[in-house]
């Protein structure tokens, strides 16, 4: 009856309108490149103060789990992550849309994304309490085998010359080492410039990487942006349907390693994304499609980043540590509130949590009309609009969100100059991915790094620290399985054909 | 072998040569760092880098390996460059011009590059239109709705 109780509180009409309402604000926002979903949840967190609790938190959730879908129109209509946790959708969702199937890679993102979002949510409501100690049991060492795990996906993406790949990764973990050392305080690789002391800014960096290459190409030759076919083929909401129940199984795995990686404080959904992209690719019977277009591409990557919607939840409400940058605005929005967040949070406030969970699967449920009609809109506008407004428009676009990140112009002339440097790169076999996985998992893998050595260090016992952990364990054993299972598959299929062919 | 795929091939020593240095400089630096924390990331990734590069040095000096980069087509290079040149000019000239003129003038500046068709009366009065409405709406938007404190220029006062 209290389940009852709390669903009809979360379909309110006034949660209705927040939820539709927090999803198209953050949709609309988390499709600007730039406009990360932290901003998105940060900017509209004042208007939630005179709300009650729970309203409060279906808006915040309806804004977050929209944005962070948002990010799916960029990354496959532009070829830049609208947000960090897109970044695996343009593996696959810019080569369908210069096919000519840019509108079935907007309904798959959508599907997908409504299915990770609801699974993340399941598991928040079912699980919280036991999954919260998933955050507890990783340590130091567990988060830079993650790191390692992700970096692994650069052998997947190396585009036919392995090599060329692991110095693009090199160079993206340098830098993300160039700034203030966040232990120690040295200064490093800065060269004396001020302009680099920040650091490299991660976002300003992968919006230069993937989106100015683009933009120097397109503005060279009158030719199209995206391939168009003669008759507008709708939604494709029908081919859409068919490709997710025919990978139904690749959709489920990525929602639950999503949801898991989102419980990881800190983790976020890039990585959700890069280690779901990694797995479905491992276990596809055809690999070699991944990266040209491949559907189950976009489903791993954007069922993967909103499943750690919830997934996020999970120990922001039960241990009160936010498992996503965004966690970390909501909870704080939360103890404006009053809210006291911890284990007994789910009975002495049931109602409160329960209602905005229930306010959570209404606002990813909203998300699919609302998705594949922005999705469709935003499709229309960009093979519509002329090339000479196109290219300006997005120019202008990539100097604004790089500059909003940290009000720093110092980003944005690093932005631009990283994509001039990534578009050298890609005309001598450089791809941009391998150096943005490296600048994403870079600082993640060094503190791991360093951390779990000064330990090892500490306890004479470094070897154990690295490879004892049982976890530690498990994640080697998938990195292994990453880097090697396809050739060992390929192998295998080899032996059993050889004797049919003599 | 093509012309193009030679060009290509005398780049990758070259390229080889880049990574190295860029190795090189990065354990140089590593130097002057106090902690051990500091250095042990970047110096392990800078001789991984060194090794790659020297892999890949000898890889194109015995003749094998991929060549997987593209080769330049019939492409403009001065629209690329002009586009290239408008996007740092834009955002090098925020402080003194604000953000505004100076994404104004930089959208300016790329639209024409980007034209390929033949300037209509319709065209002329469309797009510059269409563009100041573009630039204006983005500016409202981060720096009313978002509150995104944009920069206002020290020439201009805006």
């Amino acid at each position: 009856m209290a389940a009852i109780e709390h669903l009809l509180a979360a379909l309110s009409p006034f949660n209705v309108l927040l939820a539709l309402g927090g999803v198209i604000a953050g949709t609309i926002v988390g499709s600007l490149p730039g406009l990360t979903a932290t901003m998105a949840v940060a900017v509209l967190v004042p208007i939630t103060f005179s709300m009650e609790p729970a309203s409060a938190l279906i808006l915040m959730g309806a804004i977050y789990t929209g944005a962070i879908y948002g990010g799916a129109y960029a990354a496959i209509l532009l070829n830049t992550p609208g947000t960090p946790s897109a970044i695996a959708t343009t593996f696959d969702g810019y080569p369908m849309a210069k096919r000519g199937d840019g509108d079935l890679a907007m309904t798959i993102a959508c599907l997908a994304s409504v299915v990770g979002g609801l699974v993340g949510a399941l598991f928040l409501m079912v699980l919280a309490p036991p999954l919260a100690g998933v955050a507890l049991a990783f340590g130091p060492v567990e988060y830079f085998w993650l790191a390692v795990f992700g970096l692994s996906l650069i052998a997947s993406l190396s585009e036919g010359n392995l090599l060329k790949a692991l110095m693009g990764g090199c160079l993206g973990l340098l830098l993300s080492t160039v700034g203030v050392a966040e232990v120690s305080a040295d200064i490093r690789l800065t060269f004396g410039s001020q302009v680099l002391i920040g650091g490299i800014e991660t976002v300003s960096a992968l919006i230069g990487l993937y989106c100015i290459p683009v933009l120097i190409d397109l503005v060279a030759t009158p030719a199209r942006h995206l391939k168009v076919t003669q008759e507008s083929k709708g939604l494709r909401l029908r081919e859409g349907l068919a490709l997710s129940w025919k990978h139904k199984f690749n959709l489920m795995r990525s929602s639950i390693v999503g949801t898991f990686v989102g419980i990881l404080p800190g983790a976020g959904g890039s990585i959700a994304g890069l280690v779901a992209y990694s797995e479905a690719m491992r276990s596809s019977r055809n690999p070699e499609k991944f990266g040209k277009g491949a559907p189950e591409g976009i489903q791993a990557s954007e069922s993967a980043n909103n499943a750690t919607v919830g997934g996020g939840f999970i120990p922001t409400l039960v241990l009160g540590i936010p498992g996503t940058p965004p966690d970390a605005v909501i909870l704080g929005a939360l103890l404006v509130q009053g809210v006291k967040v911890g284990p007994n949070l789910f009975t002495s406030q049931g109602s409160i949590v329960y209602t905005f969970i229930w306010g959570l699967f209404l606002a990813t449920i909203l998300m699919l009309p609302v998705g594949l009609l922005i999705g469709r809109y935003a499709y229309r506008t960009i093979i519509t609009i002329p090339k000479a407004l196109l290219v300006p428009t997005v120019a202008f676009m990539t100097l604004i969100g790089s500059y909003s990140i940290r009000n720093s112009t110092s980003d944005v002339a690093i932005m631009v100059i990283l994509g001039c440097i990534g578009w050298v790169l890609g005309r001598f076999g450089f791809s941009a991915s391998p150096i943005v996985l490296g600048l994403i998992l870079g600082s993640i893998a060094e503190q791991g790094f360093v951390q779990a050595w000064t330990i090892g260090a500490a306890t004479h016992n470094l070897g154990g620290i690295f490879f004892g952990r049982p976890i530690s364990i498990a994640i080697i054993l998938f990195i292994v399985l990453s880097l090697f299972g396809p050739s060992l598959v390929r192998f295998i299929r080899g032996k059993k054909e050889r004797p049919n062919d003599g | 072998m093509t012309a193009e795929s030679q060009a290509r091939d005398t780049a990758t020593p070259f390229m080889a040569a880049a990574f190295a240095g860029l190795a090189t400089l990065v354990l140089w630096d590593t130097t002057s760092y106090t902690d051990a924390d500091s250095f042990v990331f970047p110096r392990t990734i800078a001789i991984v880098l060194m090794a790659l590069s020297i892999v890949l040095a000898l890889q194109w000096l015995f003749g094998f390996g991929k060549t997987n980069g593209q080769a330049a087509s019939g492409a403009s290079t001065f629209r690329r460059i002009v586009l290239a040149a408008a996007m740092l000019g834009g955002a090098l000239a925020m402080p003194y011009l604000g953000f505004l003129l100076a994404g104004l003038i930089a959208f300016a500046v790329i639209l024409v590059t980007a034209m390929y068709d033949p300037w209509t009366p319709y065209r002329l009065v469309v797009y510059p239109v269409a563009g100041a409405v573009i630039v204006g709406g983005f500016y409202l938007l981060f720096s009313r709705a978002l509150q995104v404190p944009l920069p206002t220029g020290l020439w201009t006062g805006f």
